[in-house]
């Protein structure tokens, strides 16, 4: 087996097994007739990846899930830069505790997010997490910030930051249509965008001050119900920010010694983390299972 | 229906194809336009299977690989040609004949040049 067929047969592991023992040996067939062999084909291996994530969610839920999986990531993607924006900004009105690095930095963040959001509205949707990317990265270099995104230490901090990305990623793999932009700009995208990334970075904060956590999740919890639990678009999008949040509080508690771990701090941190998960996933599943018994 | 759809119905219009024929035949009468990757085939397949456009045609094993035929049904035949019909439509809009293009020509509002001293 050539290492090109051994790529491929990976990315046929994200199709359902009985799509995959029916056609699997004739999708490697075709594709292996077209090319050398030898080299696997970027475009060939993440086009079966993403025809296999499509395939499942429609055998899952019928033809209109795929489309909410896809467009449920690319607004949660959106949330999180959004949020970057949002954070710069707040960070930049109170520069004074931080200095002109700090203000270089938060200036460049704001720049960048501004930049995203553009990008992201033109429907260029390779464009922000490159950008974001390059930000962190040349500001961890050249200006000594200390970068939210980049591990500080050990393979597990860069899994972790892996596994926040993932949904980010898969909303790259996934081809945009032309059509799909009109998601974000719809009025709800529009008013949940700015309210989730601010109740976000008011959690966010909390973290460090110990007050209002609660508060922020109830009120999380709240506007979310307002906004429509039903649409799994919005709940897929939910999913993504809490399992990005959830993630970076959870590094953060584990590497900042100053916050302090006290055992009802990590306590009450893990029970709103599983909350927010939990309201986030649950009508996923229901709107899956519903779909499914329809079907 | 989406471009790949389109052609790969069309490329199956000659008769049965497996699948890295069709995606050569939809590249040759998109004159390149369409490149599609295997996910895109077998994505379009699978649903225009279900929906009753396009049926398996046995398949044969070439170099020990399995190789499956597809053709059009009827229902594909008829798709494709409600499709054609639309998109012919939908050229004509543009592309009016002689008389009525140059018709056309003149209600559009000239463009304001400002003239020579």
């Amino acid at each position: 087996m050539s290492g090109a067929e051994r790529s491929y047969r990976i990315a046929l592991r994200a199709f359902p097994k009985q799509y995959r023992e029916e056609h699997g040996e004739e999708v490697i067939a075709t594709i292996l007739e077209g090319g050398d062999g030898w080299c696997p084909r970027l475009r060939e291996f993440f086009g079966l990846f993403w025809a296999g994530i499509a395939q499942r969610s429609l055998a899952a839920g019928g033809v209109k899930t795929a489309g909410s999986v896809r467009a449920g990531i690319r607004l949660g993607a959106y949330f999180l830069f959004w949020l970057e924006a949002s954070n710069a900004t707040a960070t930049l009105v109170h520069f004074h505790r931080y200095g002109r690095h700090g203000l270089a930095l938060d200036v460049g963040a704001v720049v960048i997010g501004v930049t995203v959001l553009l990008a992201l509205s033109r429907g260029w949707w390779a464009a922000p997490i490159t950008l974001v990317l390059a930000w962190e990265l040349g500001s961890a270099a050249f200006l000594g910030g200390s970068s939210r995104w980049l591990p500080h230490s050990g393979a597990g901090f860069i899994a972790l930051w892996a596994l926040a990305f993932l949904p980010a990623l898969l909303c790259l793999l996934a081809r945009p249509r032309k059509h799909e932009p009109r998601d974000l700009r719809s009025p709800l995208a529009a008013i949940a965008a700015p309210a989730l990334g601010a109740l976000m970075g008011w959690q966010w904060s909390a973290l460090y001050t110990n007050l209002w956590i609660g508060l922020a999740y109830t009120t999380l919890l709240v506007a979310w119900l307002i906004l429509g639990w039903r649409d799994l678009r919005l709940s897929i999008a939910l999913s993504t920010i809490a399992m990005y949040f959830g993630l970076d509080n959870a590094l953060r508690l584990a590497g900042d010694a100053t916050i302090g771990l006290s055992v009802g701090y990590v306590e009450r941190f893990a029970v709103v983390e599983l909350v927010i998960l939990l309201i986030a996933v649950v009508p996923i599943a229901i709107g899956f299972g519903g779909r499914r018994r329809r079907a | 229906m989406r471009a790949p759809t389109f052609f790969t119905l069309a490329a199956l219009l000659d008769g049965p194809l497996h699948g890295y024929g069709i995606i050569k035949r939809a590249e040759g009468l998109s004159e390149g336009a369409v490149h599609m990757t295997a996910g895109t085939l077998y994505g379009a397949l699978e649903r225009l299977s279900r929906e009753g456009l396009v049926v398996e045609e046995g398949q044969e094993i070439v170099a020990g690989r399995a190789r499956r035929y597809y053709r059009l049904s009827d229902e594909g035949h008829a798709a494709l040609d409600a499709e054609a019909e639309r998109m012919s439509k939908a050229a004509a809009v543009v592309q009016k004949p002689e008389g009525v293009a140059a018709s056309t020509a003149r209600r559009r509002p000239a463009k304001a040049h400002p003239r020579p001293a």
